[in-house]
């Protein structure tokens, strides 16, 4: 197929190609009476996005845009962002101008693989920095056009009836009142998902950050395959918390596969965590873009106050960049620069992130995603232990509980190894069915059976604490 | 009409005094052992919600790749012990029965010494000495740079049961090598037999008996044991998987049963297999006197390398001992060949924090071992002395006592006697330490039959009849003939079913139920479990180990002096 081939050159070279000429014909009607309609072929009318939004998302975007801009089309390309860096660092799939996407890290790894082309920034009024995190890519890459808080979705009544409190960030997502109540995503299919695996890690360091991400795990109910599937599980009642961006909790409406509503949002409510960090949705043109003019024209579009006042429809629900676009929010609409709390001294490492972006994503999947019944298994068992502990001390059992909590904390990777390029340059998410490197599949099998063995390794320890705890308390050794 | 007179006769010539005691027995054997043991079973054929019968369970189980693996090791493991013990016990018993050897008193001591420590109080000591980081291997790294994983997963199980259990080898071994034929060597020699292969095709076939005995037993013992693979974290067998599934899941998970059966029928099929071995095989000598092989004096260069052979066993044999004399002293022993320093405070820690595990044990395992001589004589009289109809049955089913192991004996009790409330207190009947002390009587029981019994065969019968005919009713005639002059067997079977009950710990881990009522082997259990503990866990074992040492040589002497009085007698 034409993959390589771009979209301007198809659309110059008319439907000549046999092999691609069913997709020929498709652009090519897109295009033609615009193109017709326009003075010539230098300034071409179809801008290709790449981008991890829904439809509901983009849609009044490209509906605004072509408003403004009745000589221009915005043609849609949406995938996953993990699935979408893929496709850009491969060069697979057709060529496109702009990538428009949530997760900084994702721009970041774009940048350091050379695949954005420099992009001037606009005169939009917003500040240089939110809380301490930059809004534009301070080399030029990429400009941040609106603001992204993640945190905690959840729905109230389903909270009510367990009986349970509302969390407030993220360390609270550990207790064991929480135990199968929570869903998230996988990092490795989700870039908002990786954004908050990896502030958390940044948040509380390597092996910290790990031991927080492990523990949560023992609390949760599912890994859904997709983030939407997060929000849809909480207001369906799957599960009571989820871990979400702002804009896919909020309001009404969003949030949901294309086409599908959430059935009840009536109690769903949505918290920023106390240490969270707000942190720029971006856009990026890319380097070599067929229609690096038309690339630009968007960006301007996406700044500008029409394209910002577009961030609080009800269907979008994103925080604008620019200050001044919030004074047409509706009340109580958040606002991020009249909010006080928030981590002032944190600063969300980028180029940290970028360097261990993949390794992340697939010590996730083996470490929790891949172990979840038995990381249920083993953090009730703990949590069970510690708080029998906590009213009647025993020393061997309280050894036995902190070798079980070390065992089922321990991240097969140490921090330096994790930002070393050599140690992670053999790993890519692969596409399904996709041959690995050797050294990935190596590494993946050493991960699996350093997990499985430490969490039997906790597992028995954390039963025997429990057998001993449980005599201890003239209980019996068995539940 | 004549059988049914005779029946009629033999109804009437039943006392009333011996058939309560029977009866009281029975009742006994079928409450502590029967019921708990048929309840195993019947739950594990139970579906677990409706109650009907299934095999479903079992396909679980058979497809479960955890049980599946864990049934594979403990396999692995037993038959590997066998073949480690036969290696220990073969050239010993050789030695002893084929040569005038002067070391034959140290081998009838290595024959005990394992047996007074049980097995799972020397594994952490084992693992100090062999283990990954452990002493050997400390000094072969640095001297040779190799390691030897003794102590690696199942090697650890399979060398420390070994070790202990290679005696039970060594002595039906010794003892049928003791009773061949000379005559049998003297003919095979004369047909032009000699050297290895007079020992494989006459000596080894004729002395088959006992080593099959002796090696279904250690097949046996391996297989049902808990102790020894839950203190070296070997959860990957199936004595461990029953204990972990009832302890994290609860009594109502029915894969535990469906493994206690399991345990049985393996237990069952050892069994049966040496039953096969013996059948047809009854090479009882035809003339006494002329028994055992001919002895000859070894050259100085075997000398020596037998001295050697006995020497490397007995280092070994000695290494839990000295290992867990050293632990207990130690301050701390960690990365290195010996402990840092010594000290005295872990027996202080065992006296002050763990003096209700010593007293516990103490109570416990007199009363149980007191309740065992009791039944033991009672049912040696009532078979031996009495017509009682179905008193044969009395002995079959205490003795069926052995085929079942522990952990399925404790799973059963909290099955069975869970549901049970307590008179006043309405706690679980399961929960009564009065109920330890039955498990404790029930697993010694054979052994303590046995003794009784050997004690009772001793007795001559004339000695009673002098007696009743002097007047003396049956009750006074056992109570001042018959008990006095079995006394030394009973009391030889108290001993030892005092000292083995003192450190049992598959069936007491299932059931203890609170701190204050665990016995010494639960202290162990759960000071071994951390490292902090193992210092005072030690020590505590060094008070156990001297505990079934006492006992041992107590019976060890009640014995030879019963032996040395018949002798004057005759």
């Amino acid at each position: 197929m034409g993959g390589r081939r771009g979209v301007a050159e198809n659309m110059r070279s008319g439907i000549r190609q046999s092999d691609g000429w069913l997709r020929g014909v498709m652009v090519a009607l897109a295009v033609l009476l615009p193109a017709t309609a326009a003075t010539g072929q230098e300034t071409p009318a179809v801008v290709t996005v790449l981008t991890s939004f829904p439809a509901s998302f983009y849609e009044p975007v490209r509906e605004a845009f072509e408003q403004a801009h009745p000589d221009r089309r915005l043609r849609v390309v949406n995938t996953k962002t993990t699935a979408a860096i893929t496709q850009l660092q491969d060069r697979a799939g057709e060529e496109v101008d702009v990538f428009w996407a949530s997760a900084p890290d994702a721009f970041e790894v774009l940048k350091a693989a050379g695949l954005l082309a420099p992009v001037a920034s606009r005169p939009t009024g917003a500040p240089a920095t939110i809380g301490n995190q930059p809004i534009d890519d301070p080399d030029g890459s990429y400009l941040g056009f609106a603001l992204s808080g993640y945190g905690l979705v959840w729905d109230q009544p389903y909270l009510d009836r367990h009986g349970l409190a509302a969390p407030r960030g993220w360390e609270d997502l550990r207790r064991p009142g929480y135990a199968r109540h929570l869903g998230i995503t996988a990092p490795s299919r989700s870039g908002t998902m990786h954004l908050m695996v990896e502030t958390v890690l940044q948040l509380h360091g390597w092996e910290r950050g790990w031991a927080t991400w492990l523990e949560i795990a023992g609390n949760l109910a599912t890994v859904t395959a997709r983030s939407y599937g997060v929000v849809e599980g909480v207001a369906k009642g799957r599960f009571g918390i989820g871990l979400a961006i702002d804009f896919l909790g909020q309001g009404a409406g969003q949030g949901t596969e294309p086409g599908e509503r959430v059935p009840d949002i009536g109690g769903l409510r949505f918290a920023y965590p106390a240490d969270s960090v707000f942190l720029p949705a971006s856009v990026a043109i890319l380097r070599g873009a067929p229609n690096p003019a038309g690339a630009g024209v968007f960006v301007d579009f996406l700044l500008s106050p029409a394209g910002q006042a577009l961030m609080l429809r009800p269907d979008i629900g994103r925080l604008p960049v620019r200050p001044d676009a919030y004074a047409a929010a509706p009340a109580g609409y958040p606002n991020p620069y009249a909010r006080e709390t928030g981590n002032d001294r944190f600063l969300f490492d980028r180029a940290l992130s970028s360097r261990r972006y993949e390794l992340v994503n697939l010590l996730f999947d083996e470490l929790i995603t891949f172990r979840l019944k038995t990381l249920n298994r083993v953090w009730q068992l703990i949590h069970e232990g510690e708080s029998r502990l906590a009213t009647l001390p025993d020393p061997v059992a309280r050894d036995l509980l902190r070798d079980a909590r070390a065992a089922a904390t321990a991240v097969p990777v140490d921090a330096v190894q994790a930002i070393d390029p050599t140690f992670s340059a053999a790993l890519r998410r692969s596409a399904r069915g996709m041959p690995i490197s050797a050294r990935q599949g190596e590494l993946e099998a050493e991960w699996r059976a350093f997990s499985k063995a430490r969490l039997d390794t906790a597992l028995s320890a954390a039963e025997r604490a429990l057998v001993i705890l449980r005599v201890a308390a003239g209980e019996g050794g068995w539940p | 009409m004549t059988s049914l007179a005779l029946t009629r006769d033999r109804i009437a010539r039943v006392r009333p005094g011996p058939a309560l005691a029977a009866l009281l027995i029975a009742a006994f054997l079928l409450l502590f052992l029967v019921v708990p043991v048929v309840q195993v079973i019947f739950v594990a054929f139970q579906d677990k919600t409706t109650g009907a019968f299934t095999l479903v369970n079992f396909a679980d189980f058979f497809r479960n790749d955890l049980f599946m693996r864990s049934f594979a090791n403990s396999f692995y493991v037993s038959a590997m012990s066998v073949v480690v013990a036969s290696l220990l016990a073969l050239p010993l018993a050789y030695l002893t029965m084929r040569f005038e050897f002067r070391g034959a008193v140290l081998i009838q001591s290595l024959g005990i010494i394992p047996l007074i420590m049980p097995p799972f109080i020397g594994a952490v000591a084992m693992q100090l000495l062999f283990g990954r980081n452990g002493s050997v291997n400390l000094l072969l790294r640095d001297h040779f740079g190799v390691s030897i994983p003794f102590m690696e997963g199942l090697n650890g199980v399979i060398f420390v049961q070994s070790i202990h259990y290679f005696p039970f080898i060594l002595i039906n071994l010794s003892a049928s090598l003791k009773n061949i034929d000379r005559a049998m060597e003297e003919s095979a020699q004369n047909l032009g037999c000699h050297g290895f292969r007079l020992f494989r095709r006459i000596v080894f076939p004729l002395a088959m008996p006992g080593y099959v005995a002796g090696a279904s037993l250690v097949f046996i013992k391996v297989f049902d044991d808990l102790g020894t693979p839950l203190l070296l974290n070997v959860n990957d067998m199936l004595a461990p998987q029953a204990y972990l599934r009832i302890s994290s899941i609860g009594i109502a998970d029915p894969m535990g049963y469906v493994i206690s059966v399991v345990l049985i029928a393996c237990s069952l099929l050892a069994l049966w297999v040496s039953a096969l071995a013996m059948r047809g095989k009854d090479y009882a000598t035809v003339q006494r006197g002329g028994g055992g092989l001919a002895k000859r004096r070894l050259k100085p260069l075997e000398l020596v390398a037998a001295y050697a052979v006995v020497l490397l066993i007995l280092v070994l044999v000695l290494a839990p001992h000295v290992g867990l004399g050293l632990l207990s002293f130690a301050t701390i022993w960690s990365f290195s060949p010996v402990p840092d320093a010594f000290t005295l405070k872990h027996y202080q820690t065992v006296f002050t924090e763990s003096g209700q595990y010593i007293t516990n044990t103490l109570l416990y395992a007199s009363l149980a071992a007191l309740l065992d001589v009791v039944i033991g004589t009672a049912i040696a009289y009532l078979v031996l002395r009495t017509k009682l109809p179905g008193r044969q049955w009395l002995d079959y089913i205490a003795m069926a006592a052995l085929a079942v192991p522990g952990v399925v004996l404790g799973i059963g009790y909290l099955r069975s006697f869970y549901g049970v409330p307590m008179p006043f207190t309405g706690q679980p009947l399961s929960n009564f330490w009065l109920i330890l002390v039955f498990a404790l009587a029930i697993r010694r029981l054979p052994y303590a039959l046995r003794a009784c019994t050997a004690a009772l065969q001793q007795v001559s019968s004339s000695l009673e009849e002098a007696a009743e005919n002097l007047g003396a009713t049956k009750l006074r005639t056992v109570g001042r003939i018959v008990v006095p002059l079995m006394s030394g067997g009973i009391l030889a079977g108290f001993v030892t079913s005092f000292a083995t009950a003192a450190v049992e710990l598959s069936a007491t881990i299932m059931l203890v139920h609170s701190q204050s009522d665990a016995p010494l082997a639960y202290g162990l259990y759960v000071y071994m479990q951390s490292a902090a503990g193992r210092g005072p866990g030690a020590a505590l074992g060094v008070f156990a180990v001297v505990i079934v040492g006492l006992g041992t040589y107590l019976s060890h002497v009640v014995i030879e002096r019963g032996r040395r009085e018949r002798g004057q007698d005759h």
